[in-house]
């Protein structure tokens, strides 16, 4: 079932009347949930105003569908989480939302441009971490991230120049001379993240961006991401770590089975709940027992 | 626990069975073959029947062969078969001596370890007496285990040697010039052995070393020097108990410094405060920096320098062979068959990439930008080393007057290869090895066949589309005239560069339709 009761307005468009700690707001009156009035009958149109823009995206792998008729807005200037349990769907909707995956049926609009329709100028507006990838380790982090520039189009000195920059915002100069193969988990997460951003998108696609990165250099990462947003940009970050998301969005989707549940401000998602108690209760799956008798008894 | 081991190991090999039906055909293959083999060696010690000293040299040098073979494995596949190895078994309260248990063992579960004991057993039908026979039995036992702890301890070594990605690189590096070059060495090797009976001296040198002590044991019985047997059979237990002690060492340090010898990373050697190497010297555009991004993988990435490493190897081949007199290959084919065997990497150009690729399907790219790059990364790498080696080979072969015929069918081959894998790395995606994977480890062989399919056809189409250069090189042949010799060149050049220029078109054109579903298709052989 599709709730995009809250999603649709445009709250927010604008950089400077929106700040990424929703926290102090006071939670708004309707909380959208299962219980919500009755939805409108489709999604609006495509306004183009919006950062990104899916209508009916879906993907079927033989009768099986991974992603199945997702609409979702997320607004310019907005720090939006993608959130869901592994195998939800998140990954193959960003990957689709980003020209990596040609969806089954559907559209992505990226700033009023369709995605698969112009996937040229799509990409020169977004920048993407994906999940789980190959680096293109046997380069150095510097190379790599002026690598990613020149693909993106940039001259050399510009993106010499933005290079040193990324890489002392993600304190990898120590290391920006050695091969990535010699990276760890973590800095392989930065030095990927600093050449999806090399290019200054406009909006900024992170898929599991925080994952085995150290505390530090995730407060770090956050920062840039914070200021990255205040000048103007977007940020869609997918995880399942729900204080991570309720910490740093202001928007929230929350998706399983390949299917959006509840979509909205972080406040209005979740209610007067954290966010990971309407996660369960939306999503389910929780074991009800007493806990494994045998354990911690011997 | 060795039982518990044991059975974990047959669960592991039945797995594997299940998995793939292509595992089992090839298991079923390989298994007759050696039994045909096998049966061919039992065959000739029949013949040699009672013969003593023959039988005994054949058994000796027969047991040091496998017993090499069995430690030089080690060395170039690391984890061939690691289901038992001891940083697996780690996180489970074993002592070391259940280990090494399950490890001899479970040694004999499988194909290879059967067939190894089979053969060393093979020698038994050879002896007179039935003393000899009974104690062939008892030391080819004895000799298979310390075979095995010997090959353990080897493996032992090379995993913590290969920590270090730079000794791993060289070592597989080596050991492929080795292999490239093995059919040649061993032939000049036999015939050094054959003069003046250098082979029965080495025998008798290796008949006192770990290698070969175990298989000459029965044969002093049969001779009837029992002292001397005694003294193999005393040293082949020294060297046993040496072996077990060093290796139930080796297992309790692995069991308890788990992780430690894992990628310790080179520190301080940061090229230059800012350099980006390459990067900096192409043009600053995007094909720019797929080209220079090339021509690093090309060296920097084992499975593509092994490609490079290739050509020296094949000169050397193909030298150490036409040296040999009776009719070998000649030093000048090297040229045209380094250009093709060096363009087939093209293909793999995207599978190799992986997931990598994502930066590029991310990236507002053009196919054409992305086609060029690489074809211009191989092409700066590759026409210098195969016009270097076409002009070498004729120089080294005497006839330094075919060098514009054999240079204008070698540079024909390659453009047309450059040309023809723009198109081929676009549109299918082979099961290669991953990023940082060993060159040498080979992939699940489910699509091997029709991997191959894909491969023979590919080099039959560089072949045809470079006729121009080899029609001309024909006539040349036939009529010795200069005309020909130098227009083969010139075809070879300018047939290959429009073979190359529309590759690049095609391709380019394939990657704008198609690039995501390429990197799906690559995505899947993670």
């Amino acid at each position: 079932m599709r709730l995009p009761a809250a999603v649709w307005s445009p709250g927010g468009m604008t950089s400077h009347d929106h700040h990424p700690s929703p926290h102090d707001q006071p939670p708004p009156p309707r909380p959208a949930g299962t219980g919500s009035p009755a939805a409108p009958s489709g999604p609006p149109p495509v306004s183009g105003e919006e950062a990104i823009a899916l209508r009916g995206l879906t993907k079927t792998y033989g009768d099986k569908a991974a992603v199945q008729a997702v609409d979702l807005d997320i607004p310019a200037g907005s720090t939006y989480g993608l959130v869901g349990r592994n195998g939800a769907g998140k990954t193959t909707t960003l990957s689709m939302a980003t020209g990596l995956l040609r969806p089954s049926s559907g559209a992505a609009v990226v700033r009023g441009i369709d995605v698969w329709a112009s996937p040229r100028e799509a990409k020169a507006a977004l920048g993407v971490l994906p999940d789980g990838v190959h680096l293109f380790d046997r380069l150095t982090g510097r190379q790599l991230i002026v690598y990613a520039g020149l693909l993106h189009g940039l001259d050399r000195e510009t993106a010499g120049e933005r290079t040193e920059d990324l890489l002392g915002a993600m304190d990898l100069l120590e290391a920006a001379g050695k091969p990535v193969t010699d990276y760890s988990a973590g800095m392989r997460k930065k030095v990927a993240l600093a050449s999806a951003m090399v290019h200054s998108p406009k909006v900024l696609v992170l898929d599991e961006p925080f994952e085995s990165v150290d505390p530090v250099s995730a407060s770090n990462i956050r920062d840039i991401l914070a200021g990255f947003v205040r000048h103007g940009g977007t940020v869609v970050v997918s995880s399942h770590v729900m204080d991570l998301v309720q910490r740093m969005c202001d928007h929230v989707a929350i998706m399983d089975a390949g299917r959006i549940l509840a979509a909205g401000t972080v406040d209005e998602v979740r209610g007067e709940q954290s966010l990971e108690e309407r996660f369960v209760e939306l999503v389910g799956g929780r074991v009800e027992s007493e806990g494994i008798t045998w354990l911690g008894t011997s | 626990m060795v039982g518990n081991l044991l059975r974990l190991k047959l669960a592991h090999l039945g797995a594997a069975f299940r998995r793939s039906a292509w595992a089992i055909v090839g298991t079923v293959i390989g298994g007759v073959y050696a039994l045909g083999m096998l049966s061919l060696l039992v065959l000739a010690l029949l013949a040699l029947h009672g013969r003593t000293e023959l039988v005994q040299m054949t058994a000796v040098g027969l047991g040091s062969l496998i017993a090499l073979a069995w430690l030089l494995v080690p060395l170039v596949a690391s984890g061939a078969d690691a289901t038992l190895d001891p940083d697996r078994l780690a996180l489970y309260p074993l002592r070391p001596r259940e280990i090494m248990g399950g490890q001899l063992a479970g040694s004999l579960i499988g194909v290879v370890g059967p067939l190894t004991l089979l053969a060393l057993l093979a020698p038994a039908v050879g002896w007179a007496s039935g003393a000899a026979a009974a104690a062939g039995v008892v030391c080819s036992v004895l000799g298979y285990a310390l075979v095995v702890v010997c090959s353990r301890l080897v493996s032992a070594f090379s995993m913590a040697l290969r920590s270090r990605r730079f000794v791993t690189e060289t070592i597989g590096a080596v050991m492929f010039v080795v292999i490239v070059a093995v059919g040649p060495l061993l032939v000049t090797l036999g015939e050094g052995l054959s003069r003046g009976g250098a082979l029965e001296r080495t025998l008798g040198v290796l008949a006192w070393t770990p290698l070969g002590v175990a298989w000459a044991v029965p044969g002093d019985l049969a001779q009837g020097a029992p002292g001397l047997a005694a003294a193999r059979a005393v040293l082949l237990l020294v060297y046993l108990a040496a072996g077990l002690l060093l290796w139930d060492r080796v297992v309790a340090h692995q069991i308890s410094h788990i992780g430690q010898g894992g990628g310790s990373p080179r520190r301080g050697r940061a090229s230059g405060a800012r350099g980006i190497g390459l990067l900096g010297l192409m043009p600053g555009t995007p094909a720019g920096a797929v080209a220079a991004r090339t021509v690093l993988y090309l060296f920097k990435d084992p499975r593509f320098n092994l490609n490079l490493i290739m050509v020296p190897a094949l000169f050397l081949v193909f030298w150490l062979s036409s040296q040999l007199g009776s009719g070998g290959l000649s030093v000048s084919v090297i040229g045209p068959v380094a250009g093709i065997a060096v363009v087939w990497v093209t293909c793999y150009a995207v599978s190799y990439d992986n997931t990598a690729f994502s930066l590029h399907v991310t990236a507002p790219l053009r196919g054409r930008d992305d086609r060029w790059g690489r074809v211009l990364g191989f092409g700066i790498v590759f026409l210098p080393l195969v016009a270097v080696a076409s002009v070498a080979g004729m120089v080294v072969s005497g006839s330094p007057g075919g060098i514009p015929v054999n240079l204008g069918l070698s540079l024909g081959f390659l453009l047309t290869g450059l040309g023809v894998g723009a198109v081929v790395s676009v549109r299918y995606a082979y099961p290669v090895v991953p990023p940082g994977g060993s060159p040498w480890k080979t992939q699940r062989n489910g699509a091997g066949f029709a991997n191959m399919l894909a491969q023979m056809a590919g080099l039959c189409v560089i072949a045809l589309l470079a006729f121009p250069a080899w029609v001309m090189g024909l006539v040349y042949l036939f009529t010795g005239a200069a005309w020909a010799n130098w227009l083969t060149l010139v075809l070879g050049v300018v047939g290959g560069t429009v073979v190359l220029w529309l590759g690049v078109r095609i391709g380019g054109a394939w990657y704008e339709r198609r690039a995501p579903e390429l990197y799906d298709d690559v995505a899947r052989f993670t």
